[in-house]
């Protein structure tokens, strides 16, 4: 389906993506995940045939898109753009926004296709509507069935939900991964949430300063991560020191069996807030240094005997004041360590 | 009293502008059968045809030439394309005649090129006819739609284009159905000003020989000394520019044009062809009308104009000050002291920068003198309204208030309500507040606002020419003279000092357009 080969991407002698390759198999939702400035949205626009390549060679279906010095223009490459300000056309109302990549259709169906993407994004009622009359959620769903009247092969979506309302941002994104289900599309999202890209995609990559760390499952991504920049850039993480020997790690809060291969010598062990366990029985203890409390549960920032601390995720009946010391233990899945020279 | 004081301010700076087109509009019942019926006859059909014609065919050509470099320069990328951005900007500082005088010189009948194809025996066409007009008048005028037209297809157009491509459009195809309309509305406001610049044009098409409107007016007023008819032909004149504004609000409907985002786009890459083009009307609009301009000066055994050069600075200077108070006083009140009063003021203003100078002078000279003489019987003191310089500078002050009240008004926009009002708490008065708070942040605005009517005032040629005191000449009306005197040698060195100092406003205008 679409494949991306070590692909740069260069604003005058400025190099804003470095050696990115992706694979994405037809029907499946990739999620670009990364900071602003990373890079992600240059990926999308390469692939949409607004950037040139300095090096690198986008297919879709085995056709080159595009490579050092050539490119299909945008309009014969079959892919669709959502953009992340939706870039609607103001002059048009929604109906004549969504035919507007028809124009090779017969008028009668042309008006046949409108009529099944506004059913299909349920806004029928809105079709003679102008796109500043619209909510943001309703103008994301003209621009994602204009972009997807034309049947193309593949979709792309820039942060689809910058420009929306964060309170409503959860809701869309359920909303979103169902129509996208429901098109059976091939797509590719850009986002800088995290949230958002476990929710959408089947596939997520995290992108940093120009390079893909890692392009795999959102779970793999979240427990075994590719390296510690991707590990502190997903989720909340903090670092234990330990001491690895034959594959096994150890720390002060105990022994621990690596997931993957580790050279011996000093290592830092990646702990998440769901790892360090609260347990009264346990014999090792933790002073409680901050409290922050998320209703079902509180986030504890504890210190350990080492003076290192960990975060915890307690059930929130577990109510502990600062500076009381409580029994905490280790249970870890995925124990994941990278080689720390200092 | 505060508000009081503002009101009656502007409601005083309000009635020159009311002045003329009341007596424009009552111009019509008040002439006499007989002139009217000459008029209908002998005059009015050419001049209305005319000036109808001129400003169909500069909308038409200005229109494209403006329309299409704005989107090389806004959606494309080539070669040279960062100076030709500013440097098409540049011919806006020729006023028509100025560009004029350069043309009929390079291509009237004893120019140069004339004289060489008359010695190998060819024809050459009468170069001072409508199509020359309307050529010269184009070059001269294109750079408004042009500023438009770059700055709606940069902002928002490059967008729209993507979007069209991604649905699968040729780039072709996405300029005329995504960017253009997009542009649209920004266009049609900028061909509006086109049109009423070129039927307010009257040195242009005086030196071209051509009557107009404006130059009917001014014939009734000079040779025929009639002015019932002068005051009919502005009527018709108002009428005509009316019709106009009504015609580009009612293109407005529900449609917003200012939705789409302005992320940021990639400009399409084309070829050197694009360079030669904008290079093409660069060349006609400013190299060569500079170059002939220059090699005239030069070939003339005139003295260099250093009196008219003075009188205009003068005016410029007087004028400027007369517009930035009046400005200042209608953006201050309508900010604080809002009412249908003070807001019709800024109205008023706007409406005054649309009258073209020769219907304004007229509508403002014929009351004013008719009050003038009325007193002088009255009294018995003998006031002298003709010539006299203070209803010049009323008119100026009419004609250009606006191009003050631009950046006053944004200045005064950055001024937020709280500054005022913690001024207001540390016991600030309102004179104290003007002093203290508004002259020193307004400062800029101002003095942008001086500039930009002083160097107006400079170019405009027939408020100056109809009002100005006997046997005062400006720079501008020497130019009229001479040409109208077949001096075109002599007239150019006082037009290439016209266009030295327009191209001050320009370097001025871009700058700050390079610094957003």
């Amino acid at each position: 389906m679409l494949e991306i080969d070590r692909i740069d991407i260069a604003y005058g002698t400025q190099r804003v993506v470095h050696d990115v390759s992706l694979r994405l198999a037809k029907g499946q939702v990739g999620c670009l995940l990364g900071p602003s400035g990373s890079g992600k949205t240059s990926v999308l626009r390469a692939i949409a045939g607004f950037e040139p390549l300095v090096g690198g060679e986008i297919r879709l279906n085995g056709e080159v898109l595009s490579r050092q010095g050539w490119m299909t223009a945008p309009e014969h490459r079959q892919i669709g753009m959502v953009f992340q300000d939706f870039a609607l056309l103001p002059h048009l109302s929604v109906a004549e926004n969504v035919a507007f990549g028809l124009h090779r259709l017969a008028p009668s169906a042309r008006a046949a296709r409108v009529n099944e993407m506004l059913a299909f994004v349920q806004l029928d009622a809105a079709r003679k509507r102008f796109p500043h009359e619209l909510s943001g959620g309703m103008q994301q769903r003209v621009a994602l069935a204009r972009a997807l009247a034309p049947i193309p092969a593949l979709l792309l979506m820039d942060e689809p939900f910058a420009n929306l309302d964060p309170n409503l941002r959860e809701q869309l994104s359920g909303e979103l991964r169902e129509l996208l289900e429901r098109a059976k599309i091939t797509a590719l999202i850009v986002t800088h949430t995290q949230n958002e890209a476990f929710a959408l995609g089947d596939v997520l990559g995290v992108m940093q300063a120009g390079r893909l760390r890692q392009w795999d499952t959102p779970y793999a991504v979240y427990h075994e991560p590719a390296d510690a920049d991707v590990a502190s850039f997903i989720g909340e993480s903090v670092w234990l020191r330990g001491v690895a020997s034959d594959g096994e790690v150890r720390s002060v809060l105990g022994l621990l069996r690596s997931t993957r291969a580790v050279a011996d010598g000093p290592v830092k062990v990646l702990l998440r807030p769901d790892d360090v366990v609260h347990d009264d029985a346990s014999p090792t203890t933790a002073r409680v240094v901050r409290r922050a409390f998320r209703g079902a549960e509180f986030l504890y920032t504890l210190a350990l005997e080492s003076g290192e601390q960990v975060l915890s995720l307690v059930p929130s009946h577990h109510r502990h004041a600062i500076g009381e010391a409580i029994g905490v233990r280790l249970d870890v899945e995925h124990v994941v360590c990278f080689a720390s020279p200092d | 009293m505060h508000r009081l004081s503002l009101n009656a301010l502007v409601a005083l700076l309000a009635i020159p502008s009311l002045i003329p087109l009341l007596a424009v509009a009552s111009g019509w019942w008040r002439a006499d059968a007989d002139v009217l019926a000459h008029l209908q006859q002998h005059v009015l059909p050419g001049a209305l045809m005319n000036s109808m014609l001129i400003a169909g065919g500069v909308v038409a050509l200005a229109g494209a030439i403006g329309t299409g470099l704005g989107a090389l320069i806004g959606l494309c990328e080539f070669p040279g394309r960062r100076w030709l951005s500013w440097a098409l900007v540049l011919p806006l500082a020729f006023p028509g005649y100025v560009l004029a005088v350069a043309w009929i010189g390079l291509m009237d009948y004893t120019g140069p090129i004339a004289s060489a194809l008359r010695d190998v025996g060819v024809g050459w066409p009468e170069f001072r006819s409508l199509p020359g007009v309307i050529l010269v008048l184009s070059l001269s005028l294109y750079p408004y739609v042009y500023l438009i037209a770059r700055e709606a297809f940069a902002s928002q157009g490059a967008r729209a284009m993507e979007a069209a491509r991604a649905l699968g459009h040729a780039p072709m195809s996405a300029l005329l159905r995504a960017a253009l309309p997009l542009a649209r509305p920004a266009l049609a406001g900028a061909l509006l000003l086109v049109a009423m610049e070129v039927l307010a044009d009257f040195g242009t098409v005086a030196a071209f020989n051509i009557d107009t409107l404006t130059v009917a007016i001014y014939k009734a007023w000079y040779a025929l000394f009639s002015l019932d008819s002068a005051l009919a032909l502005a009527g018709v004149l108002l009428l005509v520019v009316i019709a106009l504004s009504a015609i580009e609000t009612g293109l407005r409907g529900r449609k917003r044009f200012n939705a789409i985002g302005s992320a940021p786009a990639r400009r399409i890459a084309v070829g050197r062809w694009a360079t030669a083009v904008c290079c093409a009307v660069l060349i006609a609009a400013l190299l060569i009308p500079a170059a002939r301009l220059g090699w005239m000066a030069a070939h003339s055994d005139s003295d260099w104009p250093i009196r008219f050069a003075q009188n205009s600075l003068a005016l410029g200077a007087l004028a400027a000050l007369c517009a930035t108070c009046a400005a200042l006083v209608f953006a201050l009140a309508a900010r604080y002291a809002p009412s249908p009063l003070t807001r019709s003021g800024k109205r008023l203003a706007l409406i005054g920068y649309g009258m073209p100078g020769a219907l304004l002078a007229v509508g403002l000279y014929v009351p004013l003198a008719a009050a003038g003489q009325w007193l002088s019987e009255r009294s018995g003191v003998a006031l002298a309204i003709h010539g006299s310089v203070v209803l010049l500078l009323l008119a100026l002050m009419v004609r250009f208030c606006a191009v003050a009240l631009a950046p006053i008004d944004s200045g005064l926009e950055r001024i937020r309500v709280s500054l005022i009002e913690s001024a207001r708490g540390l016991g600030v008065g309102p004179i104290a507040m003007l002093r203290r708070v508004h002259l020193p942040l307004l400062r800029g605005g101002l003095l942008v606002g001086l500039l930009l009517v002083a160097i107006d005032v400079m170019k405009e040629m027939p408020i100056t020419l109809m009002m100005r005191p006997f046997g005062w000449d400006t720079l501008a009306t020497r130019v009229f003279e001479l040409t109208q005197e077949g001096r075109w040698l002599d007239a150019a060195l006082p037009s290439l000092l016209i266009g030295l100092v327009g191209v001050l406003p320009i370097v001025l205008l871009e700058r700050s357009h390079a610094r957003d």
